[in-house]
């Protein structure tokens, strides 16, 4: 079994079924664990992240104009070494998943190397990748990885739409490659106004091609994407008003397991789904600085991948991820939102939207401004 | 110390049952096949949870014992420790 004390009890792996629970103190100390003073405070921060991104580069050739972090070829690689500390700190801080990042990971000769580090240290890996340049023989290498998503960003040229210099064949075959190589597949799939009316049929290509899950993003502002032109691809209202229904078509529909990330938990907030079912199946909305942190390249923790790292070096996480400042100020947006978010049903989950989204459009503080209970409240209110 | 199929008091349910996997090095990702699905597949789920629990706190439980650690068996140890 592995566990994490929390303020509110633990939280508890279990193989069968593969899920994290969190469970109170009454349960915990059933399981044998003891909080002490930790108990004291129930509704206390996290102790540290469950999941953590970990940059391992910030190099990538591909050159997509959306891309968060701004990646290029001249980025930089930190030393294999490095990087095992990096990963040491994070398994004796307790977090659960530390997902792979860049950059484009793929350009690390060590990568499986790095993978097998973070299993013995009692890490689950997973990774994210473009998979340019990936071959059946480096596929095979990977297999330490608990799974790999490779971005698909639709069929009919949505693909090369959104990322430029790679093409779909690559992306397709490396899924091949991945399956055949026995690790479990998953895709990215990046919605924008032009890949959404794509994103049945590219669910249903992928899950032909053996992915097991599709993971749905929100495009966001940030990095290369942070221009103007970010208005010209995010979704439309309308688009964005049709998400709760495509969601559940592709889970009745497509074979695959369907994956949203937290800044799509908004679109949600008009929808009939029940918040309290959310809560229960941990349905994650902002979670930066609480359940999420990354890990940048040059070695600072930053609540999110989108958002700018803190003084906290990953190697202190175990000490500051309480009471670093820049975390606690995330946190205090969570619990003061005002309105339409303070009365909002989901608020538990949502926790304001994304701050990324509302930072680009002037103010951090305030709620996502893409939402549509936000953007109906204000409608009302002018 | 009893699985919870038979404390004296019923424990917390869980807070939430979180499913495992994903990939995503941006964003944190969280399923959502069970929110559109018959409220019968979560609670199978959930039933799926306790029981497991229940088995992990059961094995922690002679383990426990197993040590001699019981508050029964320290009392039982008391005289021979003095």
């Amino acid at each position: 079994m592995k566990a994490r004390l929390e303020p509110f009890g633990a939280w508890v792996k279990l193989q069968e079924p593969p899920v994290l629970v969190a469970v109170e103190q009454d349960r915990a100390r059933q399981l044998g664990l003891d909080g002490g003073a930790l108990w004291s405070d129930p509704d206390g921060p996290p102790t540290a992240p469950l999941e953590v991104h970990l940059a391992v580069n910030s190099r990538c050739g591909v050159g997509c104009e959306g891309c968060y972090l701004d990646a290029t070829p001249q980025g930089v690689e930190p030393p294999f070494q490095e990087l095992v500390a990096r990963l040491e700190e994070l398994a004796a801080a307790g977090v659960f998943t530390v997902a792979f990042g860049g950059g484009e990971p793929l350009l690390r000769r060590d990568l499986g190397e790095l993978a097998r580090e973070a299993r013995r240290l009692g890490l689950t890996p997973v990774m994210t990748t473009s998979a340019t340049g990936l071959t059946a023989a480096r596929a095979r290498e990977l297999t330490a990885f608990a799974q790999v998503n490779v971005s698909h960003d639709g069929v009919e040229g949505g693909h090369e739409w959104v990322r430029g210099g790679a093409s779909v064949q690559s992306a397709e075959r490396a899924i091949g490659w991945l399956v055949e190589a026995g690790i479990k597949v998953g895709v990215n799939l990046v919605l924008t106004r032009h890949t959404f009316q794509r994103v049945e049929a590219t669910a249903n290509r992928v899950a032909f091609l053996g992915a097991r899950e599709i993971q749905l993003l929100r495009y966001k502002p940030a990095g290369r994407a942070a221009s103007a032109s970010y208005l010209d691809r995010k979704l439309t209202p309308d688009q964005i008003a049709q998400v709760p229904t495509l969601l559940e078509r592709l889970v009745t529909s497509s074979g695959l397991s369907v994956r949203i990330d937290c800044a799509m938990v908004p679109w949600l907030s008009m929808s009939s789904i029940d918040p309290v079912a959310m809560e229960l199946l941990g349905v994650f909305g902002c979670e930066a600085g609480r359940h999420l942190a990354a890990s940048t390249v040059e070695g600072q923790v930053a609540p999110c991948s989108f958002l700018k790292a803190t003084e906290l070096p990953t190697r202190s996480l175990q000490g500051g991820y309480r009471s670093d400042p820049g975390l606690v100020r995330l946190r205090c947006r969570h619990e003061s939102l005002p309105e339409p978010c303070a009365s909002c049903p989901l608020r538990r989950v949502c926790r304001g939207g994304c701050e990324a989204v509302a930072s680009w459009y002037g103010d951090s503080m305030l709620p996502d401004p893409e939402c549509p209970r936000v953007v109906a409240w204000r409608e009302v209110a002018s | 110390m009893e699985p919870s199929s038979s404390s004296r008091y019923p424990l917390s349910p869980p807070r939430v049952v979180r499913s495992l996997g994903g990939a995503n090095c941006s964003s944190v990702g969280s399923v959502v096949d069970l929110l559109f699905v018959t409220g019968t597949l979560g609670g199978a789920l959930l039933v799926a949870v306790t029981a497991a629990l229940d088995e992990l706190a059961s094995e922690n439980c002679n383990e426990v014992a197993a040590r001699g650690d019981t508050p029964a068996s320290r009392q039982e140890k008391e005289p021979e420790e003095k």
